[in-house]
């Protein structure tokens, strides 16, 4: 079975590496660059999976996240949130937001998949 | 009164200038030379009719002896003469009237020089304060962050996945070259803008070392709290009670022959308590309310009980001047001193259970406002973690002297707080809490709780200190507080877009503005 993730992310070369390492572990990817977008494709065709980026143009990754986990139908899709900027009170806001994982630019392109895949297990 | 300060240098000056003798000019004028010489010592004031006949002998319109112009003048030299960078030159009131009086020209020259300094001290605290915010500069950080990051994806892929085809490989070998001109220059772009500021900042204040020292430790102090834990069940009568007035004093007295006397506070210089280790004796202002009185008293039990672990953060490199660790180990002693009221794990469960209703928290500890809102920015035990809140006390004319964030919210360091935060209109309804949701320049969302509080003076006629509080956290956490019951998150009409200070605020069109935006 090919599981879906949605790849949340403004930076073209980003999202041109990350594509690449998920259809390559065998996801059907789909990709926003914007916060609203981001919404909107999630109430179109829930993913099994997001990784969302913090800064985005439109509303940020928090706020994408905070509207996931509020609805119903949404709430239960695993999310690992990366970003930039490496503070603590981000990952204290994610964590209350209630995203699923954590990781700081620049990543580990192994380390991204395979917390994909095991938040895909869990 | 300052016209009449001048009237003598005056009168000498134009005498002078006429080539007249003091003599002479008391007989034009119908007085005595002595009479005449006190006059021009400004020791003694004149008007009416003397006033005239001394113009009409001397030629000149009574009002250019009384003159408005020089008054102003003279008050704006006043105000210069206060300034801290005339501190060490003894500069006083007579020097400055004998300067306007002999010299107006150049006491205009020096008001012209004077404001010029404090316009350019001005353009370099908002100089400063951008380089800690500046929107370039995260924005250049994140783009660094960004292309390193693609860079090293990259390069993980190509060694990862050496069997990709050959076209699939140039691309990717291609878009890490692109990157990596990219990379160098947002890192050029980087350093000409740091370099442009090379010597912008000025030497920090004892006030900023400590706060940076708080910083450093995410104003939580484990030493600190450890001791007070463990110091606590030696002070308190009743655990369920917690600790009273009445079993510090004991407790210092038992413990370390210490008695506290209440004081009046002219006897103080208005502070709320002093030590003198000589007699070991505490003196409490009698000024001080009880909630102060005890804070002052377990302050104490700090700097016999916790010396060591104080002096040893007070030690930080962080603090250059005596003036900056004194101030710290003050800080340091006031955190204790909340550690020892307030129990952290019990307090946490407390503040948590009742949604950080501040006023509830407050008749549970018998605390004060502020007492309550400071130890709230201290709960930030790794593991144990309170919410991540900010903290900022003005007064009513925006001087800030309190400063702590851990919501992210950056707080001006020098004042000159955007008018439309709550803490500026909590002056408007004493005493009265204001629940405020703002959208902040980095685009996060937070809630602003403000309210003022006064610190009374020891009499009817003693002028009373208001300061406005204000408290607040990322919205993220709203839900969790009671202050956000009825404020509605979703709809942006009800979240007011704020700045930091104006010089560093892109709004357009705010009716509040009051300085020009800062271009760098």
């Amino acid at each position: 079975m090919t599981h879906s993730v949605l790849i949340v992310e403004d930076d073209d070369s980003i999202v041109e590496a990350l594509n690449f390492l998920m259809e390559t572990a065998g996801f059907d990817v789909r990709i926003a660059r914007e916060g609203p977008r981001a919404i909107e494709l999630v109430k179109e065709a829930v993913p099994d999976v997001m990784i969302l980026d913090v800064m985005l143009p439109g509303c940020d990754g928090f706020e994408v996240a905070r509207n996931i986990r509020s609805h119903q139908l949404t709430k239960h899709i695993p999310i690992l949130m990366l970003t930039a900027k490496n503070r603590p009170i981000d990952q204290e806001k994610a964590h209350e937001i209630g995203v699923t994982a954590f990781m700081t630019k620049p990543f580990s392109t192994r380390e991204v998949v395979e917390k994909v895949k095991g938040m895909l297990n869990s | 009164m300052a016209g009449r300060a001048l009237l003598g240098h005056r009168i000498r000056t134009i005498r002078k200038d006429l080539g007249k003798t003091q003599a002479e000019l008391a007989a034009d004028a119908g007085v005595s030379a002595a009479y005449l010489n006190l006059i021009e010592h400004n020791r003694r004031t004149i008007g009416g009719a003397l006033l005239l006949r001394l113009a009409e002998a001397l030629k000149v319109p009574p009002a250019d002896l009384t003159g408005s112009e020089e008054a102003r003048l003279l008050a704006d030299l006043e105000e210069i003469g206060g300034d801290p960078l005339f501190a060490k030159t003894n500069l006083d009131k007579q020097d400055l009237t004998k300067t306007l009086g002999v010299a107006p020209t150049m006491a205009s020259a020096m008001v012209a020089l004077y404001r010029a300094y404090r316009s350019a001290n001005e353009q370099i605290d908002a100089l400063s304060e951008r380089i800690s915010y500046d929107p370039f500069l995260a924005h250049a950080a994140h783009d660094v962050v960004s292309r390193i990051t693609s860079i090293r994806s990259f390069a993980e892929i190509l060694h990862d996945h050496s069997d990709m085809g050959h076209e699939q490989r140039e691309k990717f070998t291609k878009s890490m070259a692109e990157e990596s001109e990219r990379l160098s220059s947002a890192a050029s772009e980087m350093f000409s803008f740091l370099n442009s500021f090379e010597g912008a900042r000025q030497t920090m204040l004892p006030a900023d070392e400590v706060d940076d020292l708080l910083y450093d430790h995410g104003n939580y102090f484990d030493g600190l709290e450890k001791l007070a834990d463990e110091l606590r069940p030696k002070v308190e009568t009743d655990p369920d009670h917690g600790v009273f007035l009445a079993d510090i004093i004991s407790y210092l007295k038992k413990k370390h022959n210490v008695e506290l006397h209440r004081e009046n506070p002219e006897k103080l210089d208005q502070k709320n308590s002093i030590w003198d280790e000589e007699t070991r004796s505490l003196y409490i202002s009698k000024a001080a309310p009880l909630t102060a009185s005890r804070f002052e008293a377990a302050k104490m039990i700090s700097r016999l009980d916790a010396h060591d672990e104080v002096e040893k953060l007070a030690a930080s490199p962080r603090l250059t001047t005596d003036k900056a660790r004194q101030r710290a180990r003050e800080s340091l002693h006031g955190y204790f001193a909340g550690a020892l009221i307030f129990p952290y794990s019990s307090f946490l469960q407390t503040v948590t259970d009742l949604r950080h209703d501040i006023e509830m928290i407050q008749q549970l500890y018998a605390a004060s406002w502020e007492q309550v809102c400071h130890r709230l920015t201290t709960l930030r035990r790794p593991g144990e973690e309170g919410i991540p809140f900010h903290f900022v006390r003005s007064d009513i004319a925006g001087n800030i002297s309190k400063r702590f964030s851990a919501s992210g919210l950056q707080i001006p360091r020098y004042g000159g707080i955007c008018p439309r935060w709550a803490i500026h209109s909590a002056f408007l309804t004493p005493g009265n809490i204001k629940s405020q949701l703002v959208k902040a320049p980095d685009t996060s969302t937070y809630l602003f709780i403000a309210r003022t509080v006064t610190k009374l003076g020891a009499a009817f006629k003693d002028p009373r200190s208001i300061y406005s509080i204000l408290l607040g956290c990322d919205a993220t956490y709203a839900d969790r507080l009671v202050y956000a019951d009825g404020l509605d998150r979703e709809n942006a009409d009800s979240i007011t877009n704020v700045g930091l200070t104006c010089r560093q605020c892109h709004i357009e069109n705010c009716n509040q503005r009051a300085h020009d935006f800062v271009e760098t």
